[in-house]
């Protein structure tokens, strides 16, 4: 211990980076990864057309058609929608990890209404039927989580994402009542089935687009102007606070589950009445899960989110274009590049958050107005911390 | 003895942005002393100590350990040079028994049960009591920061950091906590003790290091100084000592509580059989070792908490079983400061505007103006108003909307009134110091403009100046005609600022008496249970004669 050593990085916690600085950083991170990734396709690809043929199949993938572009912002939005009823749940710390089976039992729910009523009621009728019987099949299925979290602390992120199997195989017993050929599959129903907008691809996306850009504006003002909204958040952040000040924790998790689970519900409404008009085990898409990456990255807020979804999307179409022109006959590669994609973008929070100084650039260190109180720091937890907290909690 | 220091800092700074915590301070820590290291809130003690035991590097200044130079990046740096910390937040895993937590991180490949023998001689070679095989969840709050302690002994330091110990314990535990120290210090230890108490500054320590915003400001030996020394140090100006006591005038009682019993989460009785009324105008101290019942007795009164029997009445009325926005309503207002000073009253990531609307965002309206009816309108147009009125107040009675226009007007008028030092309304509390946080949760609970304030440990951990700030806030309360129910723990406060103490023991009432005709040893008898003075004196001493109650209704 006798030659004295500075340490080589040293990091310290940002507080205030300007708003443009970190989207700088954010493009960039994408920018590197998109090029690190072009290099990666081309070089290995069976019938490589190049470090700019890459670019090119990736962006026609999501925007080369009329109809590529009415397909992505259909996915977007649908998945939207779904990161937006998470984060409802999210901001008052309920992990929701059952979101593919809410959307499930939406989809379900739309489908027996289809099948059983469609064609005997009038259309109008049924669409009704549908969408209360879908909101109701979701948010039945987050309820039942959130009464057992309410009532006996049961661990929610377990109960959510069992939930999901039930659904699942609830799907997959309709389908072989219904259709007992053993392959699993249904044909689309014609029959009250939610009625076409305009011509090819948009008759069918636009619903989805206006539906779901109306339910995250709507989030949006609940989670931040409204009482339930103010509730939702002080339960998140400490549930004794939220005793203290009159609030019935209780009523207040479930009714925010049914919330939570009801626009997952409406998301299989869609997919079911008017995206594919019909259901299967896999219809959930696994937005689920994908929802809760947009949520985290979107850092809650609707608004970014629905940033977050479009680049998602886009990776997504333009990926599986890129796939089929450079000839791959498997999607590993493209989850390799899906992945190498998230994790620059996800990683660039380090340094949106923490300063890194190298041993012997002290005098490049610029002090920005970072911390007010002195003995402050003490309080900030770090995020792993933080995700600790929450793990236990 | 050798006279090398132990440790010495020379020149250190540490710079948070643009804000100095810590300039240019130099520090010596004789081997075997006890410095007591002093300074107000936010005056960088804690970041002081947090580059000594490696958590931050500072940007400038050298350390010296033993006489040699020392570059402490990492908690495990300090380790290597025998320095221990522990910290105000215990970090602890609640699933762990001791001797788990105690040899976390410290390496070594020996069987758990020798670990135990282990931390069994350090704890008897200098007077803990700690079972290695108990679960830090089945601990109270002293025992974990016994475990905090002998784990950083386990680990061989030599150099202890203790911040804020005592803000947490009782005053006997104090005493133990203090009768370890010395033993410590026997042994050649060097122990750095952060603190706000000045008596305790007085019992404990051989030499005082004062800091104040950040700069060292010199260092005295203990037994050359005294208290009032030591605030002008601190706070760079006198301060006279002296809590104001002002006359109460008496009225009628305000809240009774008769023959009160409630349990505690775990269904064994926390109360029992308690009664006591406050008048208008009073401040009733309730002194009691901690956990004989003051956090059950405040949560029912607040309506948190059920009670097994018994009545609460506020005006002559019972407000038993209303729910706690009814009993707010009422103006009632509750403020606790639990231990870890945050988890109650107060979202530590809302911000202050936020806070600020906790308990009366649902009352917040459109902000629709109703019409006045004046005499003179044509019955018509009366009528007309009186209608428009009734649909506009209905309006304001269901907005699903929070204000936070009203709610920032709130946040700025408390920010001003009690002089809270924040960047700005929407800075999230828990970013705030301790007496910042403390005056955010008071300053609510007076907005509400109560009638009764039940206000437990309001002082909890603060430095001099704002437990002052505090004693203001309340006596200009109390002369505004506010029954206060002050639940405190340093029996000289409470004697100085109190006009009646009832004194609890095991959640039984040991008796009432008058702040200016007691002393701290028959407190201390009452609160040990050896005094009761409702037995001795054979009549029940918390029934007032002039009570609100009727006699059908108690």
């Amino acid at each position: 211990m006798k030659n004295i050593k500075e340490p080589f990085i040293h990091i310290t916690r940002r507080e205030h980076m300007p708003l443009w600085q970190g989207l700088l950083i954010r493009v960039a991170a994408v920018v590197v990864a998109l090029v690190l990734s072009a290099i990666l396709i081309s070089a290995a690809a069976p019938k490589s057309q190049g470090f700019f043929g890459f670019f090119g199949s990736l962006f026609s993938g999501a925007f080369g058609t009329e109809r590529r572009i009415w397909l992505l912002f259909q996915n977007t939005f649908l998945l939207l929608g779904v990161a937006v009823a998470l984060v409802v749940a999210f901001k008052m710390k309920f992990w929701n990890l059952g979101g593919n089976g809410q959307i499930l039992m939406g989809c379900l729910a739309s489908a027996i209404c289809m099948y059983y009523l469609g064609g005997k009621l009038p259309d109008p009728v049924v669409w009704l039927l549908m969408l209360v019987s879908s909101l109701v099949a979701g948010g039945l299925w987050a309820v039942i989580p959130a009464i057992f979290k309410a009532f006996f602390n049961t661990n929610e992120s377990l109960f959510t994402l069992m939930m999901n199997y039930i659904a699942m195989y609830l799907v997959s017993f309709f389908i072989s009542l219904w259709y007992p050929n053993g392959t699993g599959a249904m044909p689309p129903l014609t029959d009250g089935a939610l009625p076409a907008i305009g011509e090819g691809a948009m008759s069918r996306a636009i619903l989805p687009v206006i539906v779901f850009a109306i339910v995250t504006l709507v989030i949006y003002a609940y989670l931040r102007f409204s009482k339930h909204g103010y509730e939702i958040a002080l339960i998140g952040d400490s549930k004794n606070t939220a005793r203290y000040a009159g609030i019935n924790v209780k009523k207040v998790i479930i009714r925010t589950l049914i919330l939570s689970g009801a626009l997952c519900g409406l998301v299989g409404f869609v997919l079911t009445g008017s995206v594919n008009r019909m259901v299967s085990t896999s219809m959930d898409g696994n937005m689920g899960f994908t929802g809760i990456m947009v949520a985290w990255m979107g850092k809650l807020d609707p608004l970014i989110m629905a940033g977050v979804s479009l680049f998602i999307n886009f990776l997504e179409r333009g990926m599986a274009q890129v796939i089929t022109d450079f000839g791959f006959t498997s999607e590993a590669l493209s989850d390799i590049v899906v992945g190498l994609i998230y994790f620059f973008f996800i990683g660039c929070e380090f340094f949106i958050l923490y300063r890194v100084h190298f041993a012997g650039s002290k005098n490049k260190r610029t002090p920005s107005p970072e911390i007010a109180e002195g003995e402050a720091p003490k309080e900030t937890p770090l995020p792993e911390e933080e995700g600790a907290k929450e793990a236990r909690s | 003895m050798d006279e090398t220091a132990a440790l010495e800092l020379k020149h250190i700074s540490k710079y948070f942005g643009s804000v100095a915590a810590n300039k240019d301070i130099d520090l010596t820590l004789k081997r075997g002393e006890i410095l007591a290291l002093l300074g107000e809130n936010g005056s960088g003690k804690t970041t002081l100590m947090n580059m000594i035991s490696g958590i931050y590097y500072p940007d400038e200044g050298r350390i010296f350990v033993n006489g040699e130079e020392a570059v402490i990046s990492s908690p495990q740096d300090a380790f290597r040079y025998r320095i221990g910390m522990v910290h105000q937040h215990f970090k602890l895993i609640d699933i762990f028994t001791a001797a788990q937590n105690i040899v976390l991180g410290a390496g070594g490949k020996r069987g758990i049960s020798h670990i135990n023998e282990e931390v069994k001689e350090i704890a008897e070679k200098y007077g803990f009591e700690i079972d290695p095989k108990k679960k830090i969840y089945d601990m109270s709050v002293s025992e974990k920061q016994t475990v905090e302690i002998v784990k950083v002994l386990y680990r061989g330091a030599d150099i202890l950091i203790l911040d804020e110990p005592t803000a947490v314990l009782t005053p006997q535990e104090t005493e133990k906590l203090f009768a370890v120290m010395r033993a410590m210090k026997a042994d050649g230890k060097s122990i750095i003790i952060i603190t706000h108490k000045l008596n305790e500054v007085m019992a404990i320590s051989d030499r005082v290091a004062v800091l104040r915003k950040g700069e060292y400001i010199g260092c005295v030996d203990t037994a050359g100084t005294d208290p009032a020394a030591l605030t002008e140090m601190m706070v760079g100006e006198k301060v006279t000592l002296n809590i104001a006591r002002p006359k109460p005038h008496l009225e009628r009682p305000l809240l009774e509580i008769r023959d009160l019993t409630i349990n505690n989460d775990e269904g064994s009785r926390a109360i029992e059989n308690l009664s006591f009324f406050i008048r208008g105008g009073e401040i009733l101290g309730v002194a009691g070792i901690a956990g004989c019942g003051q956090r059950e007795l405040c949560e029912t009164i607040a309506g948190l908490r059920k009670a097994e029997s018994g009545g609460i009445y506020h005006e002559g009325e019972s407000i038993l079983g209303l729910s706690p926005r009814a009993i707010t309503a009422r103006g009632v207002a509750m403020s606790f400061i639990p231990e870890d000073r945050l988890g109650m009253g107060l979202a530590p990531s809302m911000s202050v505007t936020d806070n600020m609307m906790l308990k009366n965002y649902q009352d917040h309206g459109y902000g629709l103006k109703e019409e006045p009816v004046s005499e003179d309108d044509p019955p018509e147009v009366a009528k007309k108003k009186a209608a428009r009125n009734k649909f506009i107040s209905f309006l304001n009675r269901h907005c699903p909307f929070v204000d936070r226009k009203k709610a920032r007007a709130e946040a700025e008028h408390i920010i001003e009134e009690l002089d809270i030092v924040t960047p700005s309304t929407e800075t999230p509390v828990r970013r705030l110091s301790g007496g910042n946080v403390q005056k955010v949760l008071l300053g609510r609970e007076i907005l509400t403009e109560p009638n009764v304030l039940i206000t437990a440990y309001p002082v909890r951990g603060l430095d001099i100046n704002s437990s002052y700030l505090i004693y203001d806030i309340l006596n200009r309360q109390k002369e505004a005609g506010t029954g206060i129910l002050f639940i405190g723990e340093d029996l000289d406060v409470m004697l100085a600022l109190c006009d009646k103490i009832m004194v609890l023991c095991h959640g039984k009432m040991m008796g009432v008496v008058h702040a200016d005709k007691t002393t701290k040893e028959q407190l201390g008898l009452m609160m040990a249970g050896a005094l009761d003075l409702e037995e001795e004196k054979g009549k029940p001493m918390g029934v007032a004669k002039d009570s609100r109650i009727g006699e059908d209704q108690a």
